[in-house]
């Protein structure tokens, strides 16, 4: 028994070291590459690129499902973007509140003959609209059929070469969409996909589909989630940009070839991480193609996004994240540590296989085994103490790190207070509120396992009511 | 053994109380490092505002002959040098091109320009970068040599931003670097190439205009050809019409496409047989422009020919076929609503009534006189295998120019170059260099818009 013990304990604290070490390379790779790219963003000639006549078009498509509340300042904020030509697609995945009622009210559409090309098999379409008001903007009404299905109908209708998916409660930056086809405009041959920086709009105010200031949120949840949120995409995913293999690219916001995505068959139907997925399917395809191509982050191009704000909905949101990574980890795991698909297969996909998709197993066991040791004697007061000492202030030293590349690159929280108490969340969040995701993470692993496909429901307050 | 002995002396334990250390060492140097960063940051923002408050009325008075330049210089003196060519550009720009020597003078008694020209030498590229800047908002009027040694700089930002500062200058002699650059691996891409060309405006199409000399021998001058009709179309150049429509029929397909956009932006008046000659191309991005172009220069001959379109095998033919038979009016739309009912190819009716109904003209009206009857499920379904997809050059299509009006109809000389009229000669007021006395550009195979170096005839007028 104690040489069970022995051993876990030892796996355990090589897992905790391994990912340790692996975060904090990725924060200097992360400092570096702000450090120099905040530079590069001031000198980007955004005014030269929004006159330049071969910026490429782009379709935004926003699929929404029951997003009443949300849909009308949503759809505003997108038609007021700085973009030379762009086209925006609301696909209605067959709503039961009032959702294609709202859009018809607010931008006076009717509807119109319902071509529809179906170069990827969706659900039925049931009808189409167009808007007297912004020419732009198209509505398409089709049978529920999830989000992969609606984003899959809104890239068969899509005109142009790009296209930007989107969530319906997804508020982007005036100039968000402009910095994330910079990669294409730069380097048109070779860029298939683009992703931007989320953040929390619980606490912002938003005014006619625009985020007119930004504060952190009052209430505890959605505050803990916006230093999970810096986190994940300051430091994660700039990182994983640097070594060239960003393998998420966040449904919330990403702009994609549609050449690329048709060739694989656009977005899958059968998983709930159908973003993830997305983008490892085209690191596998254009890898076994031997075409060259780039995945790029890029960090400075932001939306806003209303996180949820009861742990009920978040443990169901958690829980399908998971459920997602698992399943898109699953489904390609012929990449894993396979030198054909280079960095992506001998590095990044182990990480997220290891660290992440195990991380809750490993993390499980491990807690189990320290708490068995120490009830057998085998580990000590003090050692346990010391262990779990170094472990916490681990996190809160890469919470508070995230911070400063907040500083150093955006600093979009003005107030002293915001930043008081974004810090201080930082530092709480090791007591409890991982510990509660780890649970979250360990359902979504069993509920991969049992079969479940389901979403989970997340009700929206409106940006209104911001 | 107690607690503390343990800290004393195990190994493992005092690997621990080091650990921990450590960690809280680096926790408070970057908690301090956030305070750090944001009173720093307040504190740019203040001098930048205070700054800002402080130098617009001053330079308006200077601008305005109300005051001499030593009371601006005293102003701005107190400033960084970076700080203060960063605010200056913002004003800058907008009055560049009026008021030049005005601001030449102001950079020269700020010292400015000695700076840029110390920094455009630096290692660190967005010193470079800030230098190019400097220069290039003075319209390269001031050591234009830097700008077109930056352009060959290993960073595409540099590069970039020299290219657009030559853009600026209205130099034609930017011409042939700006091409070359293309051909220079990771050099700067077509697209942002022509933008900048088009900025050169008009003193650059003499040049343009005699780089159509030379028909393309390779896939990359092809390219290069293509990209110059555009420009010269965008820049509005109605001389360019006798190249644009001999490029109608040109062996390269990306050429073709290019001259069917140049003549629709140009609303050339195009015979109908090249019109038809383009509808009936092998390629199906040809048949597409030329479309497209039908219905831009107002070719309501073109009704038959574009209505037959409908039932291309390419589903972007069918649209552009369809938008132009709207755009040509009366007798387009009815030739339109006709297709909707009367087709007996489903692909052009579905398309003639995508048309109809998407316009918010001619769509409550139409679905009106048809009692909205038409709109059959039925069609929602798939319409069988993918078709062709968009590929490189597509974006040909989508480019709408809102600004370009020039109607100017030009006779084309089918009879080739040779009787072109002769181009009027170049005329460069104040020439800084001569085109010889550039730097041999190191133009590299294999790049990726690999070109000749044959392909920039030397200048002869």
């Amino acid at each position: 028994m104690d040489r069970i013990i022995y051993i876990i304990d030892w796996t355990f604290l090589f897992f905790f070291v391994g990912l340790n070490t692996s975060y904090f390379i990725l924060l200097g790779l992360s400092l570096a590459e702000i450090f120099l790219r905040a530079r590069r963003r001031i000198s980007a000639d955004l005014d030269g690129s929004l006159r330049s006549y071969h910026t490429h078009p782009v379709s935004i498509i926003a699929p929404a499902f029951n997003e009443r509340l949300t849909i009308e300042g949503s759809v505003r904020a997108l038609l007021a973007l700085r973009y030379p030509e762009f086209e925006v697609v609301v696909v209605n995945d067959g709503s039961t509140d009032r959702t294609v009622q709202v859009m018809i009210e607010a931008f006076d559409m009717y509807e119109v003959h319902p071509i529809y090309q179906a170069i990827i098999p969706t659900r039925p379409v049931v009808a189409i609209y167009k808007s007297y008001k912004e020419p732009k903007l198209t509505l398409i009404d089709k049978v529920n059929g999830g989000k992969a299905d609606a984003l899959n109908c809104g890239i068969n209708t899509a005109r142009f070469p790009l296209f930007c998916s989107i969530d319906a409660d997804t508020l982007i930056s005036p100039d968000a969409l402009l910095r994330l086809a910079l990669p294409f405009i730069d380097d048109p041959a070779r860029t298939i996909a683009t992703g931007g920086t989320v953040r929390v709009a619980n606490g912002c105010t938003i005014r006619n589909g625009q985020v007119e200031s930004i504060g952190m949120p009052e209430k505890a949840v959605p505050a803990f989630q916006v230093v999970e949120y810096l986190r994940a995409f300051l430091f994660g995913r700039v990182g994983w940009n640097l070594l060239g293999g960003t393998l998420i690219i966040s449904g919330a916001f990403g702009l994609f070839s549609r050449d690329a995505v048709l060739k694989v068959q656009g977005y899958r139907h059968d998983t709930v991480g159908e973003d993830m997925e997305l983008v490892v399917r085209l690191h596998r395809q254009m890898r076994e193609d031997h075409v060259p191509y780039r995945i790029v982050f890029v960090w400075d191009s932001t939306c806003y996004t209303e996180v949820p704000e009861s742990l009920e909905q978040l443990g169901r949101q958690r829980d399908r994240w998971h459920r997602g990574l698992i399943d898109s980890i699953w489904r390609h795991r012929t990449m894993f540590f396979n030198p054909r698909y280079g960095v992506v297969g001998m590095v990044i996909f182990p990480f997220f296989a290891i660290f992440e998709m195990l991380g809750p197993v490993v993390e499980l066991i491990g807690l189990v085994t320290v708490a068995i040791s120490y009830v057998l004697g085998v580990v000590d007061t003090s050692f346990m103490l010391l262990f779990l000492t170094v472990s916490l202030i681990f996190g809160v030293l890469l919470s508070v790190a995230t911070l400063a590349l907040e500083e150093i690159s955006f600093s979009v929280y003005p107030n002293w207070r915001d930043l008081l108490r974004m810090t201080m969340f930082g530092i709480i969040e090791n007591f409890g509120y991982r510990q509660l995701t780890l649970y979250w993470r360990l359902r979504g692993m069993v509920n991969y396992f049992r079969g479940v496909q389901a979403w989970g429901a997340m009700s929206r307050r409106g940006f209104g009511a911001s | 053994m107690n607690t503390i002995d343990l800290l004393l002396t195990d190994p493992l334990y005092r690997l621990f109380v080091r650990v921990i250390s450590v960690q809280f060492v680096a926790l408070i140097t970057v908690l301090a490092a956030v305070v750090f960063i944001r009173l720093r940051r307040i504190r740019q923002r203040r001098e930048r505002l205070a700054a800002n408050r402080s130098i617009a009325p001053v330079l308006v008075r200077y601008l305005s002959d109300e005051i001499p330049l030593s009371e601006v210089i005293k102003t701005l003196r107190p400033l960084p040098k970076d700080e203060a060519a960063e605010l200056l550009e913002a004003y800058a720009s907008s009055i560049a091109s009026r008021l030049q020597e005005e601001l030449v003078a102001l950079y020269r008694g700020l010292g400015l320009i000695e700076f840029a020209v110390r920094r455009s030498r630096s290692i660190i590229w967005w010193r470079r970068l800030e230098a190019v800047r400097i220069l290039g908002m003075l319209e390269g009027k001031v050591e234009p040599q830097i700008l077109f040694d930056r352009l060959r700089d290993p960073v595409p930002a540099v590069r970039l931003a020299a290219a657009r500062g030559l853009g600026r200058s209205g130099d034609p002699r930017a011409v042939d670097p700006l091409l070359a650059s293309l051909a220079t691996p990771a050099g700067i891409s077509r697209p942002q190439i022509a933008a900048i060309l088009v900025d050169l405006g008009s003193s650059a199409h003499p040049r343009l205009r005699a780089l159509l000399r030379k028909p393309p021998q390779t896939r990359a001058e092809a390219r290069l050809y293509a990209t110059i009709l555009e420009v010269l179309a965008l820049s509005g150049d109605t001389r360019s019409a006798p190249y644009i429509q001999y490029a109608l029929t040109d062996q390269d397909h990306e050429i073709r496409i290019a001259a069917f956009r140049a003549a629709g932006i140009l609303r050339l008046t195009l015979a109908p047989d090249d019109i038809i000659m383009g509808l009936e191309d092998d390629r199906w991005e040809v048949r597409a422009q030329a479309a497209r172009t039908a219905g831009r220069v107002g070719l309501k001959e073109m009704v038959s020919h574009l209505a037959t379109r409908l039932s291309d095998t390419s589903w972007w033919v069918r649209l552009n076929a369809a938008s132009a038979l709207r755009d040509l009016g009366e007798s387009g739309l009815s030739e339109l609503s006709k297709l909707a009912t009367e087709s007996n190819d489903p692909f052009a009716r579905d398309m003639a009534q995508r048309i109809l109904t998407e316009d918010p003209h001619t769509g409550s009206n139409y679905l009106l006189g048809r009692g909205a009857t038409m709109l059959s499920p039925a069609i929602t379904a798939p319409v069988g295998a993918p078709e062709p997809l968009p590929r490189s050059g597509i974006e040909n299509f989508w480019e709408e120019d809102e600004g370009a009006t020039t109607i100017v109809p030009v006779q084309m000389p089918h009879g080739g170059f040779d009787e072109l009229p002769p181009l009027p000669p170049l005329a460069i007021e104040q020439p800084y260099v001569a085109f010889d006395e550039l730097p041999p550009l190191a133009i590299s195979d294999g790049g990726n818009e690999a070109l000749a170096p044959e392909i920039l005839p030397p200048l002869s007028f």
